[in-house]
């Protein structure tokens, strides 16, 4: 098993703090400012609730995995520059309905939560298509884009797609 | 007049063809200005993304949706992405009017869109000279093959083109660097069409890359292509051909070469006195002042509609309608290629193999349709693309730990997918026209371009054709879960657009003669894609370059013999 499977979620988010990244899980404990997006307004309650979410959706081990941003700053520069009005809509008003569903269920920090009751969050936001449109929305579009943070770091794509910047050859037919 | 301002040659535009102007007037000891309306763009210097690895681009290719809405027709190029989006002329920047939806892709700087192109050159064959004459549309080409043969020869074996000599009637061998391989299922195809079909052929495509090292190179700084596959950055190892890494530091490198970058040209001087052209008249970009050059030669080298759009901004007595234009032919009969049809499958075997590496291009089927006679209900026909691909793909399922297992654990090589692109010839129609905008100029003062282009049902029959042909040789190739698309997409994102100032015989239905001469006005060629009277199907560039050289050449000889 890869080194970053061994680790859970709470070692996953914990660590985001000890890489100090230049941002904090526990914005309500301090002052320090949030990172500002003007087309994804977020407080500091729901900037923090999508830092530990698109973090427990993908633990991974952040000092082998590097990558340029901290997560929930790609996915918000991403939703920020480059989705459209509806889209970044319906990501806050999911996320909006994930923080109703966290306080109706009395589970309002993720990183205190076992894995297994992580499980029964994202198994209910995936089962949510039909019954709550953002909340699913909001689900795949954090899934995907942090998906695609991870799968896009020089380690991942190296390692494990077999990315070559400068390949210098092209062999037609490999056996594999 | 003085001797700041008066050159021999002087070239306007200094992008692929411009380049090789200015080079081959160089190199012949004419002193050259070589226009250009944008900015200067150095090789490698300027070419700022060009090592940025995949993860550091901040929104890792996408452009950001406010410049997307903002420019809606650039937004479509699939080349316009992050890693390149510098390159392109921004919708915004340069308006255009479209009475007909035309997606007018263009490059504003040194180098032009040499810097972005697909490096694909396909030479012509008597096949597509003869074609206008033997179709019975647009005006027989004043040249043929044999005209242009020494000339393919002479700018492959400068540009460097990897390929193999297929001997196919269609598409003329040329001088060719080793080409990569095809890979299996390419190959499987290749075997498929050869034994259903005689006089259908699928090759490697001959593209602009460096395979070999040879002195020639060596002398342009320029090294062997590796595979990168984002070639539209611009090079550092000058792999691949533009004008940046090769025509303009070899012109500039005789000492004959004064590059004016910034400079956006209003229109040519013309000279009643001695019936010729006398000069060039440009407003800087960035000051806005406007100044006039003077030579004994002018190159028209700015891209096929903003070369229509000079001349016919080229007013005086004696071209009240623009220069060389006594018939009302300019700007008419411009044409493009039909990139609307794509066709796509996946292959079930060969699943004990994969590509490696990388390699700038893919196989090439040359045009079958219409060849030795006319054979359907639509005239001429079309050449099509052939690439087979595999790749490693992830597990997405689940969340949570799962998921990160699923990315980490389960990684397995898809289907080949395989996938062609239809490039279809269009015929060159008096209806399809660019003019001049009387009530709008750009920040230049210059009148903007109106352009006015459409498919017509030729192109519809085509189309539907391709999909037959295409989806009987997949299915003859096994290939399964066959789709096709009609992209309906403008003309003009092909980035194609030919013509407008076509050649011909007769001073009467055409605007140069054999030598891409204006008929009335001698000292000024056209020999971009502006001068082309019928378009073919290959990619068009390094006939541009070739018939560039050789006019260039033909100026120069009677520039010697002062007979221009």
């Amino acid at each position: 098993m890869h080194k970053g499977n061994q680790m859970n979620r709470r070692q996953a988010i914990q660590q985001l703090t000890i890489m100090g990244l230049g941002l904090t899980l526990y914005p309500s404990c301090n002052t320090e400012k949030i990172p500002q997006y003007s087309r994804v307004p977020l407080d500091a309650k729901r900037y923090k609730l999508l830092q530990e979410v698109s973090e427990a959706i993908l633990p991974v081990d952040h000092i082998t995995y590097v990558t340029p941003e901290p997560r929930s700053q790609y996915i918000l520069t991403i939703l920020n520059d480059c989705t459209s009005t509806e889209e970044v809509t319906n990501f806050l008003t999911g996320l909006e309905s994930l923080q109703q569903y966290l306080t109706g269920v009395k589970m309002s920090d993720l990183d205190k939560l076992s894995n297994d009751d992580l499980d029964k969050i994202f198994d209910y936001m995936a089962d949510s298509k039909g019954q709550d449109e953002n909340l699913y929305k909001f689900y795949r579009t954090t899934k995907n884009l942090a998906t695609q943070h991870f799968t896009g770091c020089e380690k991942f794509m190296i390692e494990e797609l077999k990315f070559e910047f400068v390949p210098g050859r092209y062999i037609g037919c490999k056996e594999v | 007049m003085n001797d700041s301002n008066t050159f021999d040659a002087i070239v306007i535009g200094a992008g692929m063809t411009g380049g090789w102007a200015a080079k081959e007037f160089c190199d012949n000891g004419l002193k050259t200005l070589l226009l250009e309306r944008g900015r200067d763009v150095k090789h490698i210097k300027d070419y700022p993304t060009t090592n940025m690895l995949p993860w550091e681009f901040k929104h890792r290719g996408r452009i950001p949706i406010e410049v997307a809405e903002e420019n809606p027709v650039i937004s479509r190029c699939y080349a316009y992405r992050e890693d390149a989006m510098h390159f392109f002329v921004k919708d915004t920047e340069h308006p255009y009017g479209q009475p007909k939806p035309f997606d007018w892709i263009r490059g504003y700087q040194v180098g032009g869109r040499s810097i972005m192109w697909a490096r694909q050159t396909q030479r012509w064959s008597n096949f597509d000279f003869e074609g206008p004459a033997r179709d019975g549309f647009a005006v027989d080409w004043p040249i043929r093959y044999e005209d242009l043969d020494p000339w393919y020869s002479y700018v492959e074996k400068f540009v460097g083109i990897s390929g193999n000599r297929d001997g196919v009637d269609t598409l003329p061998d040329g001088e060719f660097l080793k080409a990569w391989d095809l890979n299996c299922v390419e190959q499987h195809f290749q075997k498929v069409v050869q034994e259903n079909y005689k006089d259908r052929h699928v090759i490697y495509a001959r593209c602009a890359h460096i395979t070999e090292n040879k002195e020639i190179f060596q002398k342009q700084g320029r090294g062997l292509c590796q595979g990168r596959r984002i070639c539209q950055r611009g090079c550092p190892f000058g792999g691949y051909f533009n004008a940046n890494s090769s025509l303009i530091p070899w012109a500039e490198k005789t000492g004959n070469l004064t590059l004016r970058p910034d400079s956006v040209v209003h229109s040519i001087i013309f000279d009643d006195k001695t019936g010729k052209a006398s000069g060039v008249r440009i407003v800087d970009r960035l000051t806005k002042e406007t100044s006039e050059y003077f030579a004994k030669i002018i190159f028209v080298n700015a891209g096929t509609l903003n070369s229509n759009l000079i001349l016919l901004n080229s007013i005086s007595d004696r071209f009240p309608e623009g220069l060389g234009n006594d018939h009302g032919l300019l700007g008419k009969y411009v044409a493009f290629h039909n990139y609307r049809a794509r066709i796509s499958a996946e292959h079930p075997g060969h699943k004990d193999f994969a590509p490696e590496g990388g390699r700038p291009t893919s196989a090439y089927v040359p045009r079958f349709r219409n060849v030795y006679k006319q054979e359907t209900d639509f005239l001429r026909g079309y050449a099509c693309t052939f690439g087979a691909y595999r790749s490693l793909h992830t597990d997405n399922d689940g969340h949570g730990q799962t998921l990160a297992e699923h990315l980490l654990q389960k990684k397995e090589y898809g289907p080949w997918g395989v996938g062609s692109g239809m490039m279809g010839e269009t015929i060159p129609k008096e209806s399809n026209f660019v003019r001049l905008d009387k009530d709008k100029t750009d920040e230049w003062g210059i009148p903007m371009l109106n352009i006015s282009i459409d498919y017509d049902e030729n192109d519809e029959k085509m189309i539907h054709d391709f999909f037959e042909q295409y989806s009987d040789m997949y299915k003859k190739a096994g290939l399964t879960n066959i789709r096709t698309s009609d992209s309906k997409q403008a003309p003009g994102l092909d980035i194609h657009e030919m013509g407008g100032i076509r050649m011909g015989h007769d001073s009467k239905t055409s605007m140069l003669n054999k030598w891409h001469q204006v008929h009335s006005c001698p000292n000024v060629f056209v020999t971009d894609g502006a001068c082309m009277t019928s378009v073919s199907t290959q990619n068009p560039s390094l006939t541009f370059m070739a018939m560039t050289a050789r006019a260039a050449n033909y100026a120069i000889e009677q520039l010697k013999k002062d007979a221009i």
